[in-house]
C-alpha cells in the first residue's frame, strides 16, 4: 500500500532579482512528493539552493512560482497569520545553530511552540516533553538554562523543541553542522529514532555524505534541479 | 497575550544591565518632572500666599462719576476725569450678602480706609488706615499668623494694630497709646493692641488696622463703607467674578489679576517653563529608551527569527517588545515617583529662618498628587511610544535572513 503523501512540490521555482536585468535562478522547476514518516536527506554544493528549498517548504520564504502543498494545504493560499499557524502546528525546525533562548530553561525552550500557540503548556504536555527529553538523555538538564549545557545537548533540546507540537514535518538545516563527530552521530541517531517512533517526516539538509546515505531517500540539488536516489545504508 | 507578557517580562528580568539603564532613564525623567513641577508650584503657591494672601481678590467700589465735557461750540473740548470724590457704598452689609451669592466667593469684608498721620509728640508719621471688622478682615488678609505681639481678632474700637517696622520708627510698643489724625481732620487716640510682621516692608512700615466703626468715625462715613473686599475660593477666577459683579450690580470692581498683571505674567512664564522642562525630559528619556530597545532588538534578531519559525506572528513579536517597554515604564515611573517623593521630602526638612523666629521651608515644594500621577502617566505613554519603533522593527524581522547567521 502506497503511503499517504504529506509534502507535494510541483514545478517549484525561485528567482532572486539581483538588480534589473540581473537575476539569479536558484530553483529551476523542482517536483517531488514525500510520504508521511519518510527521512529525506537533501545534499548539494554550497549555493545550490538547499536552504532556499527548505525555507520555502517551511513557509519562511515565498517561491517565485510553483506549488507547495503540506498535508493537503496549498501554502500559497495562506495569509501571514495562516502561514504562522501552519509553521506552529505542522512544521518543526532544527537549524545548524540551535538558537535556544538563554532566558529560559531547557524545558521551557522545548515547550516554546506550545506556549506561542496557547500561552501555556498543560501538565500533560510538560510531562510528554519531559519524557521526550529523558528519552534522549536530557533528564539532568531540564531545569538548566540553555547556555549552561553543551553544544550537543543544546541541539538535542532544539530537536525536542521541533517535536513539541507533534508536527507532521520537521525541516532540519545542517543540524549536525556545528557539532563534533560524536555529538553529530548521536543527534542523527536521535532524529532517525524520532522519525520511526513518532511517524514524523524528516527533511534534513546536510553536507555530510556519511549521514546522507543513512536516509530513506537522498535529494541531490544541482543547478537548481533535483535528482532523487535511495539511501544505501538505510 | 500570555506568551508575549511572559517573554517580555523574562527579557526585563534577565537583561539586567539594559533594564537598569532604561528604568533609570524613565525614573530620572519622572523624578525631574515631579521635582520641577512640585517645586515651582510650591514657589508659586508661596508667592501667591505672600502676595495676594494679604489682599482682596476682588475689590468692589462705587464707580467714578462720568466726566462731563464743557458745553458750547465756542470752547475747545477737553474731557478730563473728575477729581476723586467721596463715593461711599451705602448699606454695605446688604451688599456683602448679595456678593456672597456670586460663584467662588469665599468671604467679604466692608472696609473704610484712607490716609492719616500718627502723631507722637512733635513728630508725624504718614500711615494708611484700614478699618474693618477684624474677623471678616482676617478672612481677607490673613493677618493672624503675622501677629508677633498682642492680639488682632478681639480688638475694640479704641485699639489699633500696627506693623513692627512702624512700631520701631515711632518708638511705640504694645499697650502704648498713639493719636491718629485722618485726612478728614478727625483725631482719635488708640491703644497699641497688636504688632504684625507680614514680611513686606511697605505694609509693615506704614499700615495700621482698626475696627470698621473706628475707621467710619475717623473718615466720617457714617454707616457707609469705602469698599468691600472679596476673597475667592480660586484666585485665578478673579477677572471673571470681577466682571460678573460689575455687569450685574453696576459697581466698579478691581481684580488682583489686573492690578498685579506683572506677577500674573510671571506666573504664566513660569508655567510655560515647567511644561517645557517636563516635555524635554520626557523626549530625552524616550530617545534613550528607543535607542536601547533598538540595540536589544538587533541583539535578539536571531531569537526573533526562530520564534517566527515556530509560528510567532508579527503581532505577537510587536507586542513582546511593546510590553517590554511598558514593564520598563511602569518600574521606572514608580521608582521615579518614589525618588521624587523622597527628594522633595528631604529638601522639605530645610528651613529658612525669618524675623521673630518664624520659619519657612527653604524649598517650598507642594507634594501635589496630580503631578505624581501626571508625570507617571506621561512617562508611561512616552516610553510606550518610544518602544513602538523597535517593536515594529522586531515584528518585521525576516527569519530567513537572520536564522542562517551563527
Amino acid at each position: 500500500m502506497k503511503a499517504e503523501v504529506l509534502l507535494q512540490v510541483e514545478d517549484l521555482r525561485k528567482t532572486y532579482l539581483i538588480g534589473t536585468p540581473l537575476e539569479a535562478k536558484v530553483l529551476k522547476g523542482i517536483d517531488f512528493e514525500v510520504p508521511r514518516g519518510e527521512f529525506v536527506a537533501i545534499v548539494g554544493q554550497s549555493g545550490s539552493g538547499k536552504s532556499t528549498l527548505l525555507n520555502i517548504l517551511g513557509a519562511l520564504d515565498q517561491p517565485t512560482s510553483g506549488l507547495v502543498s503540506i498535508d493537503g494545504v496549498d501554502i500559497s493560499s495562506l495569509d501571514p497569520r495562516g502561514l504562522a499557524l501552519l509553521r506552529n502546528e505542522k512544521i518543526g525546525f532544527v537549524f545548524q545553530f540551535h538558537h535556544l533562548l538563554n532566558e529560559f530553561t531547557c524545558l521551557e525552550n522545548a515547550l516554546m511552540p506550545i506556549v506561542i500557540r496557547r500561552g501555556r503548556a498543560t501538565a500533560k504536555e510538560k510531562e510528554r516533553v519531559t519524557a521526550l527529553m529523558a528519552r534522549v538523555g536530557l533528564s539532568g538538564v531540564v531545569s538548566k538554562r540553555a547556555n549552561q549545557i553543551s553544544g550537543g545537548q543544546q541541539q538535542r533540546v532544539a530537536i525536542i523543541r521541533a517535536l513539541a507540537n507533534q508536527p507532521a514535518l520537521i525541516l532540519a538545516d545542517e543540524p549536525t553542522g556545528n557539532l563534533d563527530s560524536v555529538s553529530s552521530k548521536e543527534v542523527f541517531a536521535m532524529m532517525r529514532e524520532m522519525t520511526v517512533e513518532h511517524g514524523v517526516t524528516f527533511m534534513m539538509v546536510t553536507h555530510d555524505e556519511r549521514l546522507a546515505v543513512q536516509a530513506d531517500r537522498i535529494f541531490h540539488i544541482d543547478d537548481g534541479r533535483v535528482r532523487i536516489s535511495q539511501g544505501t545504508e538505510n | 497575550m500570555r506568551f508575549e507578557a511572559m517573554l517580555a517580562w523574562r527579557y526585563v528580568v534577565t537583561s539586567r544591565g539594559q533594564t537598569a539603564l532604561t528604568v533609570c532613564a524613565v525614573a530620572a525623567a519622572v523624578c525631574l518632572i515631579i521635582f520641577i513641577n512640585c517645586l515651582l508650584i510650591g514657589v508659586q503657591a508661596r508667592f501667591i500666599r505672600d502676595l495676594i494672601g494679604a489682599i482682596a481678590h476682588v475689590t468692589v467700589k462705587v464707580p467714578d462719576p462720568d466726566p462731563v465735557p464743557l458745553k458750547g461750540p465756542e470752547y475747545a473740548v477737553q474731557v478730563e476725569k473728575q477729581l476723586q470724590q467721596r463715593t461711599d457704598l451705602k448699606r454695605p452689609e446688604a451688599l456683602e450678602e448679595i456678593l456672597s451669592g456670586f460663584p467662588y466667593v469665599k468671604a467679604t469684608a466692608s472696609s473704610v480706609g484712607g490716609q492719616a498721620f500718627i502723631i507722637r509728640g512733635v513728630r508725624q508719621f504718614g500711615v494708611t488706615v484700614r478699618g474693618a471688622d477684624p474677623v471678616k478682615q482676617e478672612a481677607i488678609s490673613n493677618l493672624k499668623d503675622d501677629i508677633v505681639a498682642g492680639r488682632w481678632l478681639t480688638i475694640g474700637p479704641n485699639d489699633i494694630v500696627i506693623g513692627f517696622k512702624l512700631a520701631e520708627d515711632t518708638g511705640v510698643s504694645l499697650g502704648d497709646t498713639v493719636t491718629l489724625l485722618s485726612s478728614e481732620r478727625v483725631q482719635a487716640t488708640f491703644t497699641i493692641a497688636g504688632i504684625f510682621d507680614t514680611g513686606q516692608n511697605q505694609v509693615d512700615g506704614s499700615t495700621v488696622f482698626v475696627t470698621l466703626r473706628a475707621a467710619q468715625q475717623l473718615y466720617a462715613t457714617g454707616r457707609d463703607a469705602n469698599a468691600i473686599s472679596v476673597k475667592l475660593t480660586d484666585p485665578w477666577q478673579a477677572n471673571r467674578v470681577s466682571q460678573m459683579i460689575s455687569d450685574s450690580l453696576g459697581l466698579k470692581t478691581e481684580s488682583w489679576m489686573v492690578e498685579q498683571a506683572q506677577f500674573v505674567n510671571a506666573f504664566a512664564a513660569q508655567d510655560g517653563t515647567r511644561v517645557m522642562i517636563s516635555l524635554f525630559s520626557l523626549a530625552a528619556s524616550a530617545f534613550g529608551i528607543s535607542s536601547v530597545l533598538i540595540v536589544s532588538v538587533f541583539q535578539r534578531s536571531r531569537q526573533i527569527g526562530i520564534l517566527k519559525s515556530m509560528g510567532a506572528t508579527d503581532g505577537q513579536i510587536l507586542r513582546v517588545f511593546a510590553l517590554q517597554g511598558l514593564f520598563v515604564s511602569l518600574i521606572g515611573s514608580f521608582s521615579g515617583a518614589l525618588a521624587g517623593y523622597g527628594l522633595l521630602s528631604f529638601l522639605g526638612t530645610f528651613k529658612q529662618v525669618a524675623r521673630f523666629g518664624k520659619s519657612d521651608q527653604l524649598f517650598p515644594a507642594v507634594l501635589e498628587p496630580s503631578v505624581f500621577v501626571g508625570a507617571m502617566l506621561a512617562a508611561i505613554f512616552a516610553t510606550l511610544l518610544a518602544s513602538i519603533l523597535p517593536a515594529w522593527r522586531a515584528a518585521k524581522t525576516n527569519p530567513v535572513e537572520v536564522i542562517s547567521e551563527g
